[in-house]
């Protein structure tokens, strides 16, 4: 049976240290794995892009 | 989980069916090289992962395509599947089922369409497989460091580091290459670089510090914003524009180049003229060549058909053929030269002023008379400029066309014309020059009178006009900065995530450093051979290298361990792996575990699988009959111990599965099977039951530590008193005799009743003493 992801324990363990902008990709590792990375990075860039 | 069952139909070396029941403790399958025994292991490989590892580990993976999956001697309407049944922790069963569909698989889970086991809860990464095939015991050790990093850092459970840090990497790299990142920066760039100390990098420059000291600069009050700062910068510019008297439109008068250049024009007529003459005496004989070739091969025929005179002398042919030797090839080339030429001349910025802003010049320099006589006239001359190149290009194309071969113009009226080119083309140049001299004159005569504005004035208009536009496009500055600030920020991540990374290696890579040492020092016989350590090099270069010493002084594993130690160290590795970190499953599977290994090696290995035993289910595929030997002396006294052999004849590719020992439940559940069936059946259930006493007597006796010797009536009784007590050894006698014989005779009702009444005896004997 799966254990538990030591990643995601790592990422979680560094979370509080870093930058607020950057802590939804790790929630979004959580939710969606490493594609969750992907999609939570590009969106953050349209955001920016797209911000008045 | 344990593997209760697996079984496969058209697979590898099974064409047709099979079903191998697995103990829940020990089962061995001893099969000679090429019987099957490792298409079953791949079978449950295949099963679960939807590869083997044979193929994942080979360094020519193409060979194995997924017609190698298929029995080649399979039925052709039989599919080719593999199927396994699990017990799960909590007692229940999943029975999974992987179907060859082309060059596809469909695999189910109870009967249900999956995509990976992952979905039934099942890890899918290798160093997670319970199996370990003959070709993975010493992949670690022939391996290269890197890639025996990934193995350990996946063996650690931390295989996931390593595509979260490269896709985290590639996240941060690849945005420079966005499109809307592009622009964005682009954008940014173009407003700040003016305002750009040199040296220095314009998408460098934090928004507010230059808000700052744009403020500073426009004296502005602290806090102003860039609509304060554009609309400021607006102001001032209109203020400075005002000052300037210089009429906006004087800086476009000028639009041609100093000079025309025309060098070769001249040059290239000059030697058309010279060689025209040459030219169509050229065509002229190659016309005369081409007809001399057709009389020449006209002269095959001697006489002519009609009046039988000669056609051609020989003295005649001669000359002909003399002439065709010396006739030139090709022509000379006069004209395509000259064509260019005339191409690029007309190409020529033949415009030296732009005279649409001639009026508005007048208009501005109203009562300025001097200067008004200095324009006049220039629109006009270089409309006549233009009429000139018109004329030009005309004449050119009559002169070339004269050049022609086939033109019948005289060859001094072409020259002639040749020179007129010559003559207008260095007519348009000399008009061209005084032009624009005299419009560069009437500038300067402007300029004279019109400064404009200061150089000190015209840098503060640019800079100016620098702060509006940066104003305006502040927007892009400020995304381009946060871009590159979120881009920072993932690059802390990316940094610290590498640092737990190694933290967290370094942390497991001891304690699994220290099982592989105790393994090894269980499976090896060497007592002077030791492995050491792992040797992890962190940093971009990811390397996990192997130190061992012999009689206390270093030597490479890779290089220095014999074929047998490298394979004690490769179980190690596994045992530390799948053993001590694979909590998903209480099963072990070797396939060939002993490959070159001594007697005392491996006999060294099966003292550890009967220690391993005790929490894992074991599951040994050996072709070595010897260590088969070993084995089922070590484990026969187990009351669930399975034993299969696998026998391949020359007569048939369709193997033999022999069961060699049975497990107690087993046999139990198939004489109560047989129990209610036909009389050749009901004998089949006596057999049964009597296979269980035989099971249940020597686990008793391998429980109890006796050893046996004699029938199975002798067997019995030498447990009396250890473990059985007499009324329970009298029950085992009893159900000894009755399968004997006579009792087989008896009526169906009868006999059917003596089976299940002896099952149920066996079964309560089982669970008082085992």
């Amino acid at each position: 049976m799966k254990s538990q992801d030591p990643v995601l324990g790592a990422l979680n363990a560094l979370k509080a240290d870093l930058p607020e902008k950057i802590q939804p990709l790790i929630d979004a590792y959580e939710t969606n794995g490493v594609e969750g990375l992907d999609e939570s990075w590009r969106q953050q860039i349209k955001d920016i892009v797209n911000e008045d | 989980m344990k593997i209760r069952r697996i079984s496969a139909q058209a697979f590898r070396g099974f064409p047709g069916v099979v079903d191998f029941n697995l103990s829940e403790t020990v089962t061995i399958v001893f099969a000679p090289n090429g019987s099957g025994k490792t298409s079953l292991s791949e079978a449950f490989e295949w099963t679960l992962y939807g590869e083997v590892a044979r193929k994942t580990r080979s360094k020519t993976p193409g060979e194995f395509g997924h017609e190698f999956l298929r029995s080649v001697h399979a039925s052709p309407g039989d599919e080719t599947w593999a199927e396994v049944e699990l017990i799960k922790p909590d007692n229940t069963s999943l029975t999974l089922r992987r179907t060859l569909k082309g060059k596809d698989t469909v695999l189910t889970a109870n009967g249900t369409l999956i995509s990976s086991v992952s979905e039934v809860s099942i890890e899918t990464g290798l160093s997670f497989h319970p199996c370990l095939g003959q070709s993975e015991i010493k992949a670690f050790i022939d391996t290269e460091p890197k890639e025996r990093w990934k193995q350990i850092s996946s063996i650690l459970g931390l295989g996931g580091f390593d595509a979260v840090r490269e896709r985290l990497m590639k996240l941060r790299n690849d945005t420079d290459k966005y499109p809307e990142v592009f622009k964005v920066r682009e954008a940014a760039r173009r407003a700040v670089a003016p305002l750009t100390p040199p040296n220095s990098d314009p998408l460098n420059q934090d928004p507010d510090n230059l808000l700052r000291k744009v403020n500073e600069e426009l004296k502005l009050p602290e806090g102003s914003d860039w609509a304060s700062i554009g609309d400021t910068a607006e102001k001032k510019i209109t203020t400075l524009l005002s000052s300037d008297k210089k009429p906006a439109s004087l800086d476009l008068l000028i639009s041609g180049p100093e000079k025309l250049e025309y060098a070769d024009c001249e040059t290239e007529v000059t030697k058309i003229n010279d060689g025209i003459e040459k030219h169509r005496e050229w065509h002229s004989s190659n016309a005369k060549k081409q007809f001399i070739e057709i009389g020449v091969t006209l002269s095959t025929v001697p006489h002519c058909p009609f009046c039988e005179e000669e056609t051609l002398t020989d003295k005649k042919l001669q000359e002909h053929q003399d002439f065709l030797t010396n006739a030139e090839e090709t022509p000379p080339q006069l004209n395509a030269q000259f064509s260019q030429t005339i191409s690029d001349f007309k190409s020529i910025q033949t415009s030296p002023i732009n005279i649409a802003v001639i009026p508005s010049l007048i208009d501005a320099l109203a009562g300025e008379e001097d200067i008004l006589k200095a324009l006049e006239g220039l629109p006009r001359r270089q409309q006549n400029l233009a009429t000139d190149l018109v004329t030009f290009g005309a004449l050119a194309r009559s002169y070339l066309a004269a050049t022609e071969p086939k033109d019948t113009t005289p060859v001094i009226e072409v020259q002639q014309l040749g020179k007129q080119v010559i003559l207008l083309a260095q007519q348009l140049v000399h008009d061209y020059t005084n032009l624009r001299s005299d419009a560069v004159q009437a500038k300067e005569l402007i300029l004279a009178k019109f400064k404009g504005l200061t150089p000190e004035e015209r840098l503060q208009l640019e800079r100016l006009q620098s702060i509006k536009a940066l104003a305006n496009n502040i927007h892009f500055v400020k995304q381009a900065w946060e871009i590159s600030k979120r881009q920072a920020d993932l690059g802390k991540l990316i940094s610290d995530f590498q640092q737990s990374e190694k933290d967290a290696v370094q942390s497991f890579e001891k304690d699994l450093a220290d099982d592989v040492r105790d393994y090894l020092t269980q499976l090896s016989s060497s007592k002077v051979l030791e492995f050491k350590r792992f040797n992890i090099k962190s940093g971009a270069y990811r390397q996990a290298g192997l130190e061992a010493t012999a009689y206390n002084k270093p030597v490479n594993p890779t290089s220095m361990f014999s074929e047998a130690q490298g394979n004690c160290l490769g179980l190690s590795l596994y045992f530390s792996q799948r053993v001590n970190r694979n909590p998903g499953w209480q099963s072990i599977i070797l396939d060939d575990p002993v490959q070159s290994m001594d007697d005392d090696h491996k006999g060294n290995l099966v003292s550890l699988l009967s220690k391993l035993q005790a929490s894992h289910q074991l599951l040994i595929f050996t072709h070595d009959r010897e260590y088969a030997t070993f084995l089922s002396n070590q484990f026969r006294y187990d009351p669930q111990y399975v034993e299969y052999e696998i026998v391949k004849t020359d007569l048939t590719p369709v193997p033999e599965i022999k069961t060699v020992a049975e497990r107690f439940e087993h046999l139990m559940t198939h004489a109560g099977y047989l129990a209610d069936g036909s009389s050749i059946q009901r004998e089949d259930g006596f057999n049964a039951v009597r296979r269980g006493v035989e099971s249940l007597v020597k686990g008793l006796a391998h429980s109890s530590g006796v050893a046996l010797k004699g029938d199975l009536e002798t067997r019995i009784t030498s447990l009396l008193n250890k473990p059985l007590n007499p009324t329970d050894a009298g029950t085992l006698q009893r159900i000894r005799k009755l399968t004997n014989a006579n009792s087989h005779d008896s009526t169906s009702t009868t006999a059917a009743g003596l089976i299940k009444s002896a099952i149920s005896d066996l079964q309560s004997l089982k669970a008082t003493y085992l």
